[in-house]
């Protein structure tokens, strides 16, 4: 008996000593490889573009960050759905774990995006359709934040982030079709979405790289960020346990200073 | 160097500073958390697949 409990003990792998397991490590390999590829071509090898020049290197970084971005919200819209329908934590950190990351990718997206209408248009930023309602969708999903921050209880919380996270994503497909819905100064689709790119050769070898890379870069943050706030939950959870008995040791009438 | 091509430098290598110096900063700060409630959590409750 004895003898079998030592063995199973031997075999069982220890508990891992933060958020990182054999699958992260492996996912944060291939992004690590793929984003090597894309500094490599998108920097170095790939040549200037004819019509944008040099500046087609902003838009390798502002594709991919803006499409781990959508990815990131459309996480949080289908599990904030996930989350009213089954009312579990799982969806809920989910969720949370998306909005976060999803505005991190986003607001990279506006501060690339920025910096190539400085050379290109020569200012910063422009009222214009696509830029107006990016606006609006960083400030709705940093609203999905402060909610998230508002001291409240878990369930009412989580009840309230899901519906922001329902109601935000209608504007990802505003911000994704603002180029073709108004005239504006953002130039239309180069790659995705078009049947015949405007890119060749190195330069399309390049974007898919860079946009890989983002990708793989987002889920292997999206499932880090998920299992910190499951820590974190669980931190809380034996705080509270913690409290509790502190408080009811408190009261306990058999203690001998009552005494 | 002139002044337009300086500008165009400076804002591709800023784009990427940006980008790189963000997500890593975050990756980051995850990381550390991470590893921080871990040293609080007990080991059963922190088994991931």
């Amino acid at each position: 008996m004895t003898t079998t409990k030592i063995q199973s003990a031997s075999t069982e792998s220890p508990a891992p000593t933060g958020t990182g397991s054999r699958g992260t490590k492996v996912l944060g390999g291939f992004a690590l490889v793929f984003l090597i590829v894309a500094v490599a071509y998108g920097l170095f090898i790939s040549p200037p573009d004819a019509q944008l020049g040099n500046t087609i290197r902003i838009i390798y970084m502002h594709v991919p960050t803006v499409m781990a971005a959508y990815m990131a919200f459309i996480i949080t819209a289908v599990s904030s759905g996930m989350y009213l329908w089954k009312r579990t934590e799982f969806w809920d950190l989910l969720g949370s774990s998306g909005a976060e990351i999803g505005v991190l990718f986003f607001a990279v997206t506006i501060v690339d995006g920025a910096l190539w209408g400085k050379v290109t248009w020569g200012v910063f930023w422009r009222w214009e359709p696509r830029l107006t309602t990016s606006a609006v969708l960083l400030i709705m999903y940093i609203g999905y934040l402060a909610v998230r921050a508002i001291p409240a209880d878990p369930r009412t919380r989580a009840t309230r982030c899901a519906i922001i996270g329902i109601v935000a994503i209608v504007n990802v497909p505003i911000v994704h079709k603002a180029v073709d819905w108004w005239r504006g100064l953002h130039q239309g689709k180069t790659v995705l979405g078009t049947i015949d790119p405007e890119m060749g050769g190195t330069q399309l070898f390049a974007m898919y790289s860079a946009l890989i890379a983002g990708l793989l870069v987002c889920v292997w943050l999206l499932i880090h960020r998920f299992r910190a706030g499951f820590l974190a939950e669980r931190a809380s959870d034996l705080g509270l346990d913690q409290a509790l008995e502190e408080r009811r040791l408190e009261s306990s009438p058999a203690t001998g200073e009552d005494a | 160097m002139s002044s337009s091509n300086m500008t165009e430098t400076l804002c591709i290598v800023g784009a990427w500073l940006v980008t790189f110096g963000a997500v890593g900063a975050y990756g980051a700060s995850v990381i550390l958390r991470g590893r921080r409630l871990s040293k609080i959590v007990p080991p059963e409750q922190r088994r991931w697949m």
